[in-house]
C-alpha cells in the first residue's frame, strides 16, 4: 500500500497542479534569493503567492481544529493554542522565518533599518486599520504609539512571554514619530528579530492594552481577522477584517475566506473523523503508517511543515558517572539513530545534531553527524565505560515523562523500548522511571533526576538548542533544569548569539560551535524526528503552509476555498 | 422523615467538610507546580516566582483554603489559573451539556434496561431471554472507550457520516443536528448500566413474581400485564433504582472519557483538563460540586425507597 501510495504521489507531482505548485515554490525561492541578495535594502513589502490554478474565490469558512484548548486570548500572556492565531488577528512589525532567515515578511513595518549592531529602526506601514469591532477601539490607523505601547506593556508583565527578551536586551524602545519606532538591544543579539516577530510579540492597538479582562476574551487589531466567537472549552471563531491592507495577486482585498472556525477537539479519532467527513480542512497525521492509509491523491494533498519538537537522552552532570566524558560518549556510542528511524518513525524521520534537522541550515549536514558524532558503536562503548572504572557497565535511573508526546517529536513511551536496548547493547542497564507530566517538569526542574528521556519545548531558533549546553541553561538564569559547565563553550556560544549582521556568518558559526559541543562530549542527545505531516483537502487553494515557512505561514492570508 | 432529611443533611454538611480538606491538601502534596506546568520549562525562576505569587500559592495552607472556602459561601466559586476564566461562568457554560447528556443517557438506560429486564423475566428461560442476556452481558464487558471510537470511526469508514463534531449544535438551534451530536454519546454511556439494570430488573422482579401475593392477584383473576405492571414492577425497582441513581450522581459530575472523545464541552471535560495542568481552584470546586450532588442524590435515594415501598420507614 506504501508503495502504491508513492508511486500514485510521485504521479501526482507530475500533473499540472504540481506544476503550478512547484512554480509557487520556485517563486518562494527566487523571493528568498533575493531577499538574501538584497539584504542591506530590505524588501518593502512581501509579494503575495501566486494562486495554484484558477481565479480565487472569495467566502467560505476554513476550518481547523485544535487538540490543546485555549486559556485566553490576551496575545502577549497566551500559553495555549490561542497563540497561533494572534498573527492573523494583529500585526506583527516584521516577522523573520523560523526555516529560511533570510525570509522577512514586513506586516506592520514597511522597512528595517538596521544601521549597527543593536539598533533597529521600522518604518510603520500606512493604511493598517483597526478591524470594526464593538470594543471601543475606532478603525484608526496603527502607528508607531502603538508598537511602543506593545512594548511597554511587555516588559513591564511579568508573564509576557517575550518577557526574557525584554528584560534581557531590551536596552530602550521609542516611537519617534508616527512612522518611526526605534528598538536598542543593549548588546548584538542574534535573534532579536526573531523575538520581535514571533506570535506572542504581536502589536493591538493601545486602546485594548488598558483592559486586561477585555484583551482575555476579545480582540481587533490590523491583521486580516478579528475575534468573533470565543467559548472556553469549545474553540473560537475569527471573522474577516474588510479594513485589512493586503491585497491578492488578482488585485483584490484578503483574506478570501469569509472567517476561520478554530474547534477544540482532543481526541484523534474525533479529529480524523471530523476531517474526513469535511468538517474540517486538514489533519496532521501521527505516522507514516497513519498517513499511507489515509492518503488519497484524489481528495487529498500533503504538506510537509518544519516541526520544531524532539526527544532527547539527558544526562545529568552533577551526579557520577555522567561527570565523566568517557561515560557520556560511552551513552552516545550506545545509541542507534537509524532504529529509532526505522522503529519509531516507520522511516520517515532524519537524525538531529545539537541544533535540529528542521532547522535546516543551522543544522550540520546529516552525513557529518552519522559519519562523526552519531555513530553506533557498542563494543566502542564497553570499552570507554572500562577505562572509565566501570568493566562491568553501569545501572542508571531514567525518569521520562509517561503518555507524552508531539507529532513530529513522536511519543515517550515509543521511544522507551529501542532506548533500552540500545543502551543495554552498550553495557548500560536503565531503570524506569515513568511520570506524569507534573511531576516529570518538577524533578528534572530540580535536578533531580540521573537520566532523563526528555520531551523539549519547541525551538524556533538554534538558540535554545544551544543554551542547552552552557552554564545559564536553556531558560537563562541557570536554574533550568540541565546545564552544561564548559568555559569555552559559554564563550563560543556568547558570541554566536552577539552576530547580527550576517546570516550567513551566523549559520557557519552555529555550526562550528556544534562541533566544539561534540568535542566535549555532550551530556544531552537529541534523538532523531520527524518533520510535521498534514494532510489537506483538495479544496483548500493556495495554501500558504507549503512554502515551508514554519510558522510565518500563518501570517499570510492568501488561501481561499474552491468549495 | 423530616428529622431523617434534615439529619442526613446536617451529616451531607460534615462530608463535604472533610471532603474539601481532603481534595485541597492532596492537590496540593502531590507532585508538580502549577506555575511551572503554566508557564512551561523555559520560564526563568523570577517568572515561575512571580507566578507562583501572583496564584497565591506563597500563602500559609489555611490561609489559601480559608480564602477558597470564604469564596465558596458567599458565591464565588473563583477564578481558573489557566484561563483566568470565572469557574462559575465556565460550569455555566457547560452544565447544559453535561445536562443533556445526563438526560439522553438515563432515559436511554431506563427505556432499555427496564423493559428488557421485563421481557427477560416474564418469557425466562426462552430464546428471547437468552438473546436479551447475552446482548446484556456484551454491554457490560465492552469498554465504553473502545465502543466510542468504533461508533464514531465505522460509519464513518461505511458511510463516510460523522456526527457534528467540535462546536456544540443547541437543541433550540437544530434540533435535529443536536440529536445527531449528543444521541451517539448518550448511546455509548447508556449501553453498560442498561445492561447492569437489565439483569437487576430481570433478577428482582423473578424474586416478586414468586411472592403470594403476586399468586394472590393470579388468584383473584387479575390480567397478567395488570399483575406485573401494577403489582410486580413497582416492588422489583429498588436494586435498579439503586444503580440508576448512582448513574445520575456520576453523570452529573461529567462523562470524562465520552465528552473528550465526542467533544463535548462538559463537566467532565473541563474536569479532565483541569487536573492535567493542575488547576487548583477548578479541581477544587468541582470535587466539591460533585460531592454536593453524591449527598443530594443518595438522600433522594432514601426518599423514593420509601415512596416505592411503604414498608420502608425511616426514624
Amino acid at each position: 500500500m506504501a508503495s502504491e501510495y508513492w508511486r500514485r504521489f510521485w504521479r501526482r507531482r507530475l500533473g499540472r497542479r504540481a506544476f503550478l505548485r512547484a512554480a509557487v515554490l520556485g517563486a518562494g525561492g527566487a523571493a528568498l534569493a533575493g531577499a538574501v541578495a538584497c539584504r542591506e535594502e530590505a524588501p518593502q513589502a512581501t509579494p503575495a503567492p501566486q494562486a495554484e490554478e484558477g481565479p480565487p474565490k472569495r467566502g467560505g469558512r476554513s476550518r481547523y481544529a485544535t487538540f490543546a484548548t485555549f486559556d485566553q486570548l490576551d496575545p502577549h500572556v497566551s500559553i495555549a493554542s490561542a497563540a497561533s492565531y494572534f498573527p492573523r488577528v494583529y500585526n506583527t512589525l516584521v516577522s523573520q522565518s523560523q526555516v529560511k532567515p533570510d525570509f522577512f515578511y514586513y506586516d506592520l513595518a514597511e522597512t528595517l533599518e538596521h544601521p549597527d549592531a543593536v539598533t533597529y529602526i521600522f518604518r510603520i506601514r500606512p493604511g493598517i486599520r483597526v478591524a470594526p469591532n464593538n470594543l471601543g477601539v475606532p478603525e484608526r490607523e496603527i502607528d508607531a504609539q502603538d508598537a511602543y505601547a506593545n512594548w511597554e506593556r511587555i516588559k513591564n508583565e511579568p508573564r509576557a512571554l517575550a518577557s526574557r527578551f525584554s528584560k534581557q536586551f531590551l536596552a530602550s524602545h521609542a516611537a519617534q514619530d508616527a512612522r518611526t519606532y526605534v528598538m536598542k538591544t543593549n548588546e548584538p543579539y542574534a535573534w532579536a528579530l526573531y523575538n520581535v516577530g514571533v506570535q506572542y510579540s504581536t502589536i493591538a492597538p493601545r486602546e485594548l492594552l488598558s483592559n486586561a479582562d477585555r484583551l482575555r476574551v476579545s480582540g481587533a487589531g490590523g491583521g486580516p481577522f478579528s475575534f468573533g466567537r470565543f467559548v472556553e472549552g469549545e474553540g473560537l471563531s475569527l471573522e474577516r477584517n474588510p479594513n485589512y491592507y493586503r491585497k491578492g495577486q488578482d488585485g483584490q482585498p484578503l483574506p478570501y475566506v469569509d472567517g476561520i472556525d478554530v474547534l477544540y477537539i482532543p481526541d484523534r479519532a474525533a479529529r480524523l473523523a471530523a476531517f474526513q467527513s469535511r468538517q474540517l480542512e486538514s489533519y496532521t497525521v501521527v505516522n507514516k503508517r497513519e498517513l499511507d492509509d489515509l492518503m488519497d491523491p484524489a481528495k487529498y494533498y500533503l504538506v510537509k511543515e518544519p516541526y520544531f519538537n524532539f526527544m532527547s537522552v539527558i544526562m545529568n552532570i552533577d551526579r557520577a558517572p555522567f561527570n565523566d566524558p568517557r561515560v557520556r560518549r560511552a551513552v552516545a556510542r550506545s545509541i542507534n539513530h537509524q532504529q529509532f528511524i526505522n522503529v519509531v518513525h516507520l522511516g520517515d524521520a532524519k537524525v538531529n545534531g545539537i541544533v535540529h534537522h528542521d532547522l535546516v541550515d543551522f543544522a550540520l549536514p546529516e552525513e557529518e553527524l552519522k559519519s562523526r558524532y552519531l555513530v553506533y558503536n557498542p563494543q566502542e562503548a564497553r570499552q570507554l565505560l572500562s577505562s572509565a572504572g566501570y568493566p562491568g557497565g553501569i545501572k542508571t535511573k531514567m525518569v521520562y515523562p509517561a503518555g507524552s508526546g508531539a507529532t513530529g517529536g513522536g511519543d515517550a513511551d515509543q521511544y522507551v523500548p529501542v532506548l533500552i536496548e540500545n543502551l543495554r547493547s552498550g553495557g548500560i542497564e536503565v531503570e524506569l522511571e515513568p511520570l506524569d507530566i507534573g511531576r516529570y517538569i518538577d524533578r528534572v526542574r530540580r535536578r533531580d533526576y540521573d537520566t532523563a528521556l526528555s520531551l523539549n519545548p519547541q525551538y524556533e531558533t538554534p538558540e535554545g538548542p544551544l543554551d542547552w549546553h552552557t552554564s545559564w541553561g536553556y531558560a537563562g538564569d541557570g536554574l533550568s533544569f540541565h546545564i552544561f559547565r564548559d568555559a569555552e563553550v559559554d564563550a563560543a556560544v556568547r558570541r554566536v548569539k552577539r552576530i547580527t549582521q550576517s546570516v550567513q556568518e551566523l549559520v557557519q558559526a552555529v555550526r562550528d560551535v556544534q562541533r566544539l559541543i561534540y568535542s566535549k562530549d555532550p551530556s544531552v542527545i537529541p534523538l532523531p524526528s520527524s518533520s510535521s505531516n498534514t494532510v489537506w483537502w483538495n479544496f483548500v487553494k493556495n495554501n500558504p503552509a507549503s512554502l515551508g515557512l514554519g510558522r510565518t505561514y500563518l501570517f499570510l492570508a492568501e488561501w481561499w476555498l474552491d468549495l | 422523615m423530616q428529622a431523617f432529611i434534615v439529619r442526613r443533611l446536617l451529616a451531607g454538611v460534615v462530608i463535604l467538610f472533610f471532603l474539601s480538606i481532603a481534595v485541597f491538601l492532596v492537590l496540593r502534596v502531590a507532585p508538580g507546580d502549577p506555575a511551572l506546568l503554566r508557564l512551561g520549562p523555559q520560564a526563568t525562576a523570577e517568572q515561575v516566582a512571580a507566578e507562583r505569587e501572583r496564584l497565591g500559592l506563597n500563602d500559609p495552607l489555611i490561609v489559601q483554603y480559608s480564602r477558597w472556602m470564604k469564596g465558596i459561601l458567599t458565591g464565588d466559586l473563583g477564578i481558573s489559573n489557566f484561563s483566568g476564566e470565572s469557574i462559575a461562568r465556565s460550569i455555566r457554560n457547560r452544565l447544559p451539556n453535561t445536562l443533556e447528556l445526563l438526560i439522553m443517557t438515563l432515559v436511554l438506560t431506563t427505556a432499555i434496561g427496564i423493559t428488557a429486564g421485563v421481557i427477560s423475566a416474564v418469557w425466562r428461560d426462552t430464546l428471547l431471554d437468552y438473546a436479551v442476556r447475552v446482548v446484556a452481558v456484551l454491554g457490560l464487558s465492552v469498554p465504553a472507550l473502545w465502543l466510542a471510537t468504533l461508533v464514531l470511526l465505522v460509519p464513518l469508514q461505511v458511510w463516510g457520516y460523522a456526527p457534528p463534531i467540535g462546536r456544540v449544535v443547541h437543541f433550540f438551534d437544530d434540533p435535529w443536528g443536536n440529536l445527531r451530536q449528543f444521541l451517539p454519546a448518550a448511546v455509548v454511556l447508556a449501553l453498560g448500566p442498561a445492561a447492569a439494570i437489565m439483569r437487576l430488573t430481570r433478577s428482582s422482579l423473578l424474586e416478586v413474581l414468586r411472592q403470594d401475593y403476586i399468586r394472590t392477584a393470579r388468584a383473584k383473576g387479575l390480567g397478567e400485564r395488570l399483575v406485573i405492571a401494577r403489582h410486580a414492577l413497582r416492588n422489583a425497582m429498588i436494586p435498579p433504582l439503586t444503580v440508576l441513581a448512582l448513574q445520575f450522581s456520576a453523570l452529573l459530575g461529567g462523562s470524562v472519557i465520552i465528552e473528550q472523545i465526542f467533544t463535548l464541552p462538559g463537566i467532565g471535560q473541563y474536569f479532565f483538563q483541569a487536573i492535567f495542568v493542575k488547576d487548583f481552584p477548578v479541581v477544587q470546586t468541582l470535587t466539591l460540586y460533585t460531592g454536593v450532588v453524591v449527598v443530594i442524590t443518595i438522600l433522594a435515594l432514601d426518599i423514593a425507597y420509601a415512596w416505592l415501598d411503604p414498608r420502608i420507614r425511616y426514624r
